[in-house]
């Protein structure tokens, strides 16, 4: 081999880190060549100092710091587990109750969430004459009258709030109706009509179940 | 609750006497630290905290950041104890994990790099306390451990990681390409390069 493919190779050379026959081969060339030789000692030379430069010396208090707060870290992390225990103990109640519960708190609320899912315009039975509707509590009367089939659903709120159920009975009240129908729609709609004293008015509440 | 680890209390009795530690095997330690035993986590801290800070210390320059990291990796080591299979070293374990963690601190703290290494070194980020005898050799000491975190931070992160796990933690070439994840091939190409630049640094500092 010649110099500058031994220069290439001295690095890996001065810490034993190349092949056996590589080795033997750049200890050959050094044994002639001045050159190489003195590269590879200022190669060995920067690798002794650079190992045997001291770290810096981190003292027992430095230390015990450090593993008093990987332990406080430990105590921490375990923490919320052992106050969920004493609550359980406290309330004398067995984790599994208190997770069968919650599991029916959650289920409960599941179905809710289904029961409130919108469904399409045209399951919304149509055949309405006059149609009132009842957006956050204000009675909005179809002055038209006409069959609005299709539109009747699409231009209903997509879902009627709480606060329509609660103006329910302050409307009934107030138009002193004839007695309240509810009708189960196929599409599981609630259909509430109420007759108005006004002969000519019929008041109709869709709502979802 | 509480767990007295009664063949622990009585190796330490024992140990008063005898070697201190020299009863229990690292492998006996680690399998009671994985027991939840969190005297025998103290323990394996105590004998793996100098090397562990040493290395943090090298991969990332300064006295602090090695502290955190070797707090961060200890914490590391206590969630994921139940994952070491006892057929491997544990050091060589805990070498990957200090490596990760010093990686991931590096990257956060990109701040200090190659190109603001002589602002960071006149910022005094990189400069570590001198010791309280202020005598000679402590002073001779100290401006060596400035150039060596100087030098270590004149080659790229896995320079530096090869370069530290071979020539500074002794690990053989294929050990540390394990440890890194990556080729001996890779490695030994790493470590040259290093070896190169820790010369020419040398040499424009030191000579
Ligand atoms: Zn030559």
């Amino acid at each position: 081999m010649k110099c500058p493919q031994i220069e290439k190779l001295l690095p890996l050379y001065v810490g034993d880190d190349l092949p056996a026959d590589q080795m033997e081969s750049v200890r050959t060339h050094l044994a002639d060549c001045t050159q190489c030789f003195e590269m590879a000692a200022g190669f060995s030379e920067s690798r002794s100092w650079f190992r045997e430069a001291a770290i810096p010396s981190f003292d027992e208090a430095d230390l015990a710091n450090m593993r008093a707060s990987v332990h406080q870290r430990i105590a921490e992390e375990h923490e919320i587990p052992g106050l969920l225990d004493r609550i359980f103990a406290s309330l004398s109640l067995r984790p599994v109750f208190v997770a069968a519960a919650a599991a029916i708190i959650l289920l409960g609320a599941v179905l809710y969430g289904l029961r409130s899912v919108d469904k399409p315009p045209n399951q919304v039975k149509p055949d309405i004459a006059r149609e009132a509707e009842i957006r956050d509590g204000n009675e909005v009367i179809d002055p038209t009258g006409r069959k609005t089939p299709q539109t009747a659903g699409r231009d209903k709120p997509r879902r009627i709030r709480r606060k329509a159920v609660k103006t329910r009975s302050d409307l009934i009240a107030r138009t002193d109706p004839l007695p309240l129908e509810t009708k189960q729609e196929p599409s599981e709609q609630l259909r509430i009509e109420l007759q108005t004293s006004d002969p000519n008015i019929r008041i109709i509440w869709l709502a979802r179940k | 609750m509480r767990v007295i680890d009664v063949t622990l209390m009585m190796d330490q009795t024992r140990g008063e006497n005898e070697a201190t530690q020299g009863s229990l095997t690292m492998a006996r330690l680690i399998a009671r630290a994985q027991a939840g035993d969190r005297q025998a986590f103290d323990r394996m801290m105590i004998e793996h905290q100098n090397r562990v800070v040493s290395l943090a210390w090298r991969l990332l320059g300064n006295r602090e950041d090695a502290l955190d990291a070797a707090q961060e990796s200890f914490m590391r080591v206590y969630r994921h104890l139940h994952k070491y299979d006892p057929s491997y070293e544990f050091s060589a374990w805990l070498y990957r994990i200090v490596v990760n963690v010093c990686r991931d601190q590096a990257r956060k703290r990109s701040r200090i790099d190659t190109s603001s290494l002589d602002e960071a070194f006149e910022s005094g980020r990189l400069n570590e306390p001198v010791s309280s005898d202020k005598t000679e050799s402590a002073a001779i000491l100290a401006q060596e451990r400035k150039l060596l975190a100087k030098a270590l931070l004149t080659l790229t992160e896995k320079e530096r990681q090869a370069i530290v796990l071979r020539d500074l933690e002794g690990l053989a070439t294929g050990e540390v390409a394990e440890l890194l994840g990556s080729s001996p091939t890779t490695v030994r190409s790493q470590i040259s390069s290093a070896r190169s630049k820790i010369r020419a640094f040398r040499a424009r500092f030191l000579t």
